[in-house]
């Protein structure tokens, strides 16, 4: 990757102000003290149940009132489009930019988060920007942009109301669609007296007229504006942005300059494809028929139009930032698939972990959840995310919730395996020796049957309760403290001792009784 | 800097390519497999009303004669005092006209020069459209001369014209159309007002854009 | 038709009634019951926790000494996953052992799959009773095997025998947070997910927990108990609860002059 010519923007590892630490934590990542607080959270876990509980309530709901038993081949249909693109990306990048070009946007290109953030200083220098409007994309929070605008003395405003209130706040986003599921009404009215010296309300609707009137006021002064893309079209060198609350207009629209910050991943071959992701997309993540507003840009205003960025004023910078690592890996069960995600939310939604984890930035990263779990450490290295594949029970909702047909669970196993390989984390040497010791066991039957024997006799002298029954068999006893490592199991929830009668010898004097001989 | 050539010999390289331009199979085609509204459906400005009402339009079917007294009726009671007008020229941009002067507002000066900052003083804009889509209950606005971006955007109330004969069955029917010798420099599918829920899950209108978006069905 | 009896390590040291059950259930059928003397586990905590030599290493073994019978069925969901999912990739790497593979993943079942698709266990030719009300909490496998067209035929079943007051859970398709490994190494979520899991239990009023797998079964009760400070429903297997509804076992069938008792076990 090349290094830009001189530095810009904060040191990548040292927490900058503002809501990044909260996204770019030292590294490696440990989970375990956020998991912590997030879990003894009462009422975060409260807010992020209820929110994403009934999104994944209502997608299932929407998808099943609009689809019926066709959805299986709808998403069927998303995926292959998807992965054709990305195995043919370089084809469909070319076509991308050359039918942008002839529409007159500047394409730019980003091998990395460093470069992207130079191309944008480099732009709002030439275009004399000093006020920069954005509306909420991902892809801008992985590159770091806004400490680096600010830095260079470009005020940027996140205009999305969720962001824009956590932008006031300090704070980040903990989910990839809706941003604010951690934090309630009032913490909103506080940040509003705080920060614009607005009157304390708590209605929302107030809140969100304040907001408002304040972000107009910034539009009509901003000489830059800054989305994402979720889509880029090839045929026709469009950017296709989504949002439901507008505010995206006002940045693509309303200003002299608009920049497009896009991954790779990106790309679909034509406008009819469209009409296939985006009945998934607003589905997956709300359970709207399409958001509010679907805009497609195909470069600057044209000669007579009245508004609109001015020739030369629309930017597109394609990003890499570790894509290409992921593209490498196709064919099946390779990592290529991961680029299929349309950001949709819908498997944050349905995971029971990000339920848990979630509200409290507990993946540490721009990229949260299930995907995120899959996509951080693929993007950002094993070795600094080495909890993120292991905090899954892989129960497979993720996977049934993607539109995309990601299959998140084997990717995660996927990553395990990868690290078992790499040695990670530091603290699994020890676990691998038990699992070598258990796997050993479990290939020579009659050490195995005494193990199980073993166990079962300490096991049940251990326990200190159980009511004794008149069945061997279903006479347990059970346990509320174990000792080392298995106590995190007794931390919450009892455990269970094997029953006094095992099941070999009852099988034994069951083929005595059935044939008088011994079985195989 | 990364050069284009740069950046695509990673990804050719990433892929296992070496040479440019190798012939690929065709993308996935059957687009229909995600259709819903059939593409012989008949009652099309019904389904769209119904689609429209349930993301929160308001819907008003009128007979081309009585189109102007069916907007000055919306204006009126959005008490609006200055409306934008995003039309071509013809028989609705009259009718707006008219309907203007008739609810007593103004119509706001075409703009001096490029940029929405004359839309901030509207109260109501009137628009046609480009294009509707039964399926989901979308207009659909392209940009033009006589069509200004800020136009459904930044006044509170949004009404737009729309013709029977302008209405699709599905995203389906109308996404494989754009080519990009036909494509506006910015082409937008409203499906509803302005809306956010992202203080604890609350729908609020009117969060950027308009508060208010009426479909006028006319023949 | 000869049935070969694929325990899983946590039902037989565990759950061993539930295996019990599952051959009284079977023979009752008509199936000849056979118990491979030598399987111990089938290498699914080593495959999730991203140990594949081992897990493949124990696939082999599974497959060989699992070669012999047509039909295998196991009391566990999340190991007839396991088989039928992944023991075909584990063993690509020797054509022999893969194609071994391919065939016992196909003669693999899951209980209650085995029952209804295999059997086409009718149970109202059965004159099936038990008395109590009863919950279900499907193992998240049976997503897998949904997937490949093969639907939870448990709450069915359980709906169709006498006096059995079935209430579903609320989100019942939610992880009870067992996980494997993962209920030890991240031990405040699976905590949390599980206590969920034993509120929701709690509030269906039911007495007995129907759980086909031994890892959500201990960690579900376990948690009810913690919640209900030592009370908890009695949790057993579907193939329990047919084996007591048909006087295979001592339960609670409600009929009177039934000579198999109405003694409840405990959990």
């Amino acid at each position: 990757m090349s290094s830009p010519a001189h530095p810009t923007g904060p040191v990548a590892s040292a927490p900058a102000p503002g809501g990044d630490h909260l996204l770019e934590p030292p590294l490696p990542y440990r989970m375990a003290p956020r998991l912590a607080r997030a879990t003894k959270n009462i009422q975060l876990q409260q807010f992020v149940a209820t929110a994403t509980r009934l999104k994944d309530t209502k997608r299932i709901a929407s998808f099943e009132a609009t689809f019926g038993d066709r959805l299986g081949a709808v998403r069927d249909l998303a995926a292959s489009i998807k992965q054709h693109t990305l195995d043919h990306l370089d084809h469909y990048l070319e076509q991308f930019i050359d039918n942008a070009q002839r529409a007159g946007a500047t394409v730019h290109y980003a091998a990395d988060a460093a470069e992207a953030r130079d191309i944008c200083l480099r732009i709002a220098r030439d275009t004399n920007s000093t006020l920069c409007v954005k509306s909420k994309s991902m892809v801008t929070e992985e590159i770091r942009l806004l400490p680096a605008l600010e830095a260079a003395g470009v005020k940027t405003v996140e205009t999305d109301l969720g962001e824009f209130i956590l932008q006031l706040d300090g704070d980040a986003p903990s989910h990839i669609v809706t941003p604010m599921i951690h934090k309630d009404r009032t913490a909103v009215a506080r940040a509003f007296v705080r920060e614009l010296g607005a009157p304390y309300t708590e209605d929302p609707a107030q809140l969100t007229g304040i907001a408002r009137e304040h972000l107009r006021g910034l539009y009509r002064r901003a000489d830059l504006g800054i989305t994402g893309a979720n889509f880029l079209v090839a045929s026709t060198g469009s950017v296709v942005v989504c949002t439901n609350e507008g505010n995206a207009g006002f940045c693509i629209s309303g200003t002299r300059t608009h920049i497009v910050v896009a991954g790779i991943e990106k790309l679909i071959p034509g406008p009819e494809h469209l009409a296939v992701l985006l009945k998934l997309l607003a589905r997956s993540s709300t359970a709207q028929p399409l958001t509010v507003y679907t805009t497609l840009i195909t470069g600057p205003r044209k000669q007579h139009d009245p508004d609109g960025p001015d020739q030369g004023g629309v930017h597109i910078i394609l990003l890499d930032n570790g894509r290409t690592d992921l593209l490498r890996r196709g064919g099946p069960g390779g990592a290529r698939e991961i680029l299929r995600c349309i950001r949709c939310g819908a498997c944050l939604n349905a995971c029971p972990v990000f339920r848990k984890a979630g509200g409290g930035h507990a993946y540490g990263a721009v990229y949260s959840g299930p995907i995120g779990a899959i996509l951080t450490p693929s993007l950002k290295g094993l070795h600094n995310y080495p909890d993120l594949p292991h905090a899954s029970s892989l129960c497979g909702a993720c996977g049934d919730a993607c539109p995309v047909c990601i299959d998140i669970p084997a990717h995660l196993i996927r990553l395990r395996a990868e690290m078992t390989g790499l040695g990670l984390p530091r603290g699994m040497r020890a676990r691998k020796a038990v699992i070598a010791l258990w796997t050993f066991l479990l290939k020579h039957p009659r050490l195995y049957r005494l193990a199980a024997a073993t166990q079962r006799t300490i096991l049940r002298a251990l326990a200190d309760d159980g009511p004794g029954a008149p069945d061997p068999m279903a006479d347990r006893r059970w346990l509320s403290a174990l000792p080392g490592p298995a106590a995190a199991w007794t931390q919450h929830r009892d455990f269970p001792t094997p029953p006094a009668a095992d099941f070999r010898s009852w099988w034994t004097a069951h083929e005595r009784a059935r044939h008088g001989g011994r079985d195989s | 800097m990364t050069t284009r050539a740069d950046f695509l010999a990673r990804i050719r390289d990433a892929l296992g390519r070496r040479a440019e331009g190798t012939p690929i199979p065709p993308p996935p085609t059957d687009i229909d497999t995600a259709r819903t509204v059939p593409r012989s459906a008949t009652d099309l400005p019904a389904r769209f009303a119904t689609a429209a009402a349930a993301v929160g339009m308001t819907v008003h079917r009128t007979p081309a004669a009585d189109l102007e007294s069916c907007l000055a009726a919306i204006l009126r009671a959005a008490g609006a005092r200055r409306v934008a007008l995003a039309l071509t020229p013809g028989m609705h941009r009259l009718a707006a006209e008219s309907a203007a002067r008739a609810a007593g507002a103004d119509i706001l000066p075409p703009p001096s020069s490029p940029g929405f900052e004359p839309h901030y003083d509207a109260d109501a804009s009137i628009t046609d459209v480009a294009g509707a889509i039964a399926e989901t209950g979308s207009l659909v606005i392209a940009s033009g001369p006589h069509a200004p971006r800020a136009a459904f955007l930044v006044p509170p109330v949004h009404i737009a014209i729309v013709r029977e004969d302008q209405i699709l069955p599905d995203l389906a029917d109308f996404f494989p159309t754009l080519t990009p010798n036909t494509l506006p420099a910015s082409l937008v599918l409203i499906t509803g007002p302005s809306k956010t829920a992202d203080i604890e899950g609350i729908l609020i209108t009117g969060a950027h854009g308009p508060r208010e978006v009426h479909a006028v069905l006319t023949a | 038709m000869k049935v070969a009896l694929l325990i899983t390590c946590l039902t037989e040291n565990f759950f061993p009634r539930a295996g019990v059950a599952a051959v009284k259930v079977l023979e009752h059928l008509g199936c000849e019951v056979h118990f491979p003397r030598d399987q111990t586990c089938c290498g699914q905590p080593m495959f999730n926790s991203g140990h594949h030599a081992h897990a493949r290493d124990l696939a082999e073994r599974t497959v060989r000494i699992f070669a012999p019978w047509e039909h295998v069925v196991t009391p566990s969901a999340s190991c007839a996953a396991m088989v039928r999912e992944h023991y075909p990739a584990l063993l690509a790497d020797d054509p022999a052992l893969r194609a071994a593979a391919e065939s016992l993943a196909h003669r693999t079942h899951e209980f209650a799959s085995f029952l209804t698709r295999v059997l086409n266990f009718d149970p109202r030719a059965h004159g099936l009773r038990w008395d109590g009300a009863a919950t279900y909490h499907p193992a998240c496998h049976l997503r897998a095997l949904a997937r490949e067209g093969a639907p939870d035929a448990t709450p069915a079943l359980l709906r169709s025998i006498d006096g059995l007051r079935y209430t579903p859970l609320d989100r019942a398709d939610q992880c009870c947070g067992f996980g494997g490994l993962f209920a030890v190494t991240y031990p405040d979520l699976s905590g949390a997910m599980a206590r969920d899991k034993a509120d929701a239990v709690r509030a269906t009023g039911a007495n007995a927990l129907v759980c086909n797998d031994a890892g959500c079964a201990m960690n579900i009760t376990g948690a009810c108990r913690r919640a209900g400070r030592g009370e908890a429903p009695r949790t057993l297997s579907l193939a329990e609860i047919l084996a007591e509804a048909l006087g295979l076992m001592p339960g609670p069938r409600a009929s009177v002059g039934d000579e198999n008792g109405s003694e409840a076990p405990q959990p």
